[in-house]
């Protein structure tokens, strides 16, 4: 029982540093027990709980539950379990250790009572996460990370300026802002608005997270940007702003995942869309649509791990992630189809799938908030996800035109377990949407199984198809990339910067070069310093006094060599002296006086 | 043959969600005329999925799309 004592973070905090230094068998084992006590501490955690540690002059409140934080805190915990289990194979220490930080962290600022603690974790996250990408080794993960660094390192420092601000305007425990304006409001949302991957901002994500390693983008799927809707959810609900920005995330992330090639770069932007969902329902910031954000956020974690660990089994095997490289490897390997078929299902909204029973709270809410618009934009949206995921993405991945010879290698049956496990527990929620409903931090009156719910789901989700199948001829699969926000800072920006580098260079060279020609003609008056006054002499003395007066064709007479002409007379140095006693007399008399 | 099937089944799964939908729905839980209206959501669907494929694919090869190693310094 002593394990529910220590904070949720702090158990993954040992875990990571047991996963970094125990060898071989031992560490496996506490890759499972580690998240598995973590998963128990949150369970046990009771709505109210607070701890707070005075530290110097402030009171750290490391530790606040309450019904929001704790649902975050389950699913957090659950999904590190799951994908700590997906990646037990994985023998590079640092990779499992940087995972189970990143979600230490996570779960750090879920249950974060003030701001300080709060962008503490923050930070925390983004600098443990990045060694998931780069630990792919590939030079493209080694830029991809450094950009999704610099893009992190701007969100959490705006953050960190607008915590600063609002702690020196009084404020403490993290709380409402709504409502609010000024500088610190502005400063905190932008930062929440990176990691939540809101358009324009979100380039980070689909650039990084497909160049992550296989294991290492299901962590990276789960966290960041649920732990920006959590603090969206408990610091900005009901900001209209993000309403809009939440419908236009929903379809843009549809649209770019749509022209995608690359598997996991196509569920990257369906992150960005169904973030959207969750980013919607905290800008209309009734009970309702908290309820349906917080639920959606909690299924989306599970299918979407659940799809990154299938796409991940995929790459694994055959060692290829485009889709004009794969199709027609069904046969090899039938039970990853499953699995990514129940994710697929799920986050289209699939009657008896986890995605039916949260998405649609979201879009309901919006139409008992009076925005039939928003609803409709936002059941558009999933023709979108249902199109992309399920339908082009199953057909050219496993089915479709063979591309892909015999899988290389073969797959681990933790990979396996990890997908199961997920894949249960997608069903297991969406036959009984109560285990998750009664989790939720407000009381939902909502049935999903009506038949007016189900027959707009089916009849949806059958018109997608047949547009699919009609269009299939010409949809096909291109090798190419989509230009997206990061085109600013991979192109003009990188130019302009080239271009800053180039001119800073050759100032440098220039100024290098110059300082050399003048030392090498100075040299010489270094080694003599009266030459100097004989080169005057020689350049005005001699107009007013012309050697050779006496007559043209007599020749100069060169004088004969008198030491005394170039000695200072001693009177001149008499004097200094004199002038330098009586300065430093005149100091002491001050300074004593 | 297979894909006949699959348009057999879609018919039926589509015309038993039209009675359903005539017959068991209840309109008074309606917000919006479209609840009411029998059939919306396929049609709905099947427009939207269009409009999506269509403007997805005129949006990437007039403006979007690049090739792979665009970033590499290919064009």
């Amino acid at each position: 029982m002593s394990v529910f004592l220590f904070h949720p973070a702090l158990i993954l905090t040992t875990g990571a540093i047991a996963a970094a230094t125990l060898p071989g068998r031992l560490r496996r084992v506490s890759l499972v027990v580690f998240p598995s006590l973590a998963l128990a501490a949150v369970l046990s955690l009771e709505p109210g709980t607070t701890w707070v540690y005075p530290v110097l002059t402030v009171k750290l409140v490391l530790l606040k539950v309450d019904a929001l934080s704790k649902v975050f805190g389950v699913i957090f915990s659950l999904i590190a379990l799951f994908a700590s289990i997906y990646a037990l194979h994985i023998r590079n220490r640092g990779e499992h250790a940087a995972a189970l930080l990143y979600a230490a962290g996570s779960l750090g600022v879920v249950f974060a009572g003030d701001w300080l603690t709060l962008v503490v974790f923050w930070e925390s996250m983004s600098i443990t996460s990045v060694f998931l990408i780069w630990y792919r080794g590939k030079p493209r993960s080694l830029s991809a990370g450094f950009r999704y660094l610099l893009v992190h390192t701007l969100g959490g420092n705006a953050l960190l300026a607008g915590v600063v601000l609002y702690i020196a305007g009084g404020g403490w425990e993290v709380g409402s802002l709504a409502g609010g304006s000024g500088s610190a409001f502005w400063l905190i949302l932008f930062g929440f608005a990176v990691n939540a991957a809101i358009p324009p901002l979100h380039a980070w994500l689909t650039d990084a997270y497909p160049e992550a390693t296989v294991t290492g983008s299901v962590f990276l799927s789960a966290f960041t940007t649920k732990v920006a809707v959590y603090t969206l959810i408990r610091v900005f609900p009901g900001v209209e702003l993000l309403v809009w920005a939440g419908v236009i995330m929903a379809l843009y992330g549809v649209v770019f995942a749509f022209l995608e090639n690359n598997i996991r770069r196509l569920l990257a932007y369906h992150i960005v869309s169904q973030v959207g969902y969750m980013v919607a329902a905290a800008g209309m910031g009734t009970a309702f649509a908290l309820n349906g954000g917080t639920a959606h956020a909690f299924s989306h974690i599970l299918y979407k791990a659940l799809l990154f660990m299938g796409a991940g089994a995929v790459i694994y095997a055959t060692g290829r992630e485009k889709l004009t490289d794969l199709g027609g490897i069904a046969r090899y390997m039938p039970w990853v189809v499953i699995f990514y078929t129940i994710g697929a299902f799920s986050i289209s909204g699939v009657p008896f799938f986890n995605g039916f029973i949260s998405k649609s709270i979201v879009i309901a809410a919006a139409g008992a908030d009076r925005r039939p618009l928003v609803e409709l934009l936002l059941e558009l949206a999933s023709v979108g996800t249902f199109l992309s995921i399920s339908l082009k993405l199953l057909y050219f991945m496993f089915f479709g035109p063979a591309r892909a010879s015999r899988p290389v290698s073969k797959i681990p049956l933790n990979m396996y377990v990890g997908m199961g496990a997920a894949s249960v527990l997608c069903i297991v929620f969406g036959l009984f949407p109560a285990l998750l409903y009664n989790q939720l931090p407000y009381r939902l009156y909502y049935e999903p199984y009506t038949v007016d719910h189900l027959v707009s789901s089916v009849q949806l989700l059958l018109a997608t198809a047949a547009g699919f199948w009609l269009l299939l001829p010409k949809i096909g699969v291109k090798n190419t990339i989509s230009l997206d926000t990061d085109w600013f800072y991979r192109r003009p920006l990188a130019v302009l910067f080239q271009r800053l580098v180039d001119a800073t260079h050759r100032v440098d060279r220039g100024s290098e070069q110059a300082g050399t020609l003048i030392l090498e003609a100075s040299k010489p008056y270094f080694n003599n310093p009266f030459l100097a006054a004989e080169r005057l002499n020689e350049l005005f003395g001699s107009r007013s006094a012309p050697r050779g007066l006496p007559g043209k064709s007599e020749p100069v007479r060169a004088q004969p060599y008198d030491e005394h002409r170039y000695r200072f007379p001693l009177g001149v140095t008499v004097f200094w002296v004199m002038v330098i006693f009586g300065l430093t007399v005149s100091l002491i008399w001050i300074y004593q006086g | 043959m297979r894909q006949r099937m699959g348009l057999v089944v879609g018919a039926l799964v589509l015309l038993g969600s039209l009675i359903a939908e005539v017959f068991y729905s209840h309109p008074e839980h309606a917000e919006y005329w479209w609840q009411t209206m029998p059939g919306f959501f396929a049609v709905f669907g099947f427009i939207g999925c269009l409009v999506l494929i269509l403007g997805a694919k005129i949006l990437g090869s007039r403006w979007l799309q690049r090739h792979d190693r665009y970033y590499e310094g290919g064009e």
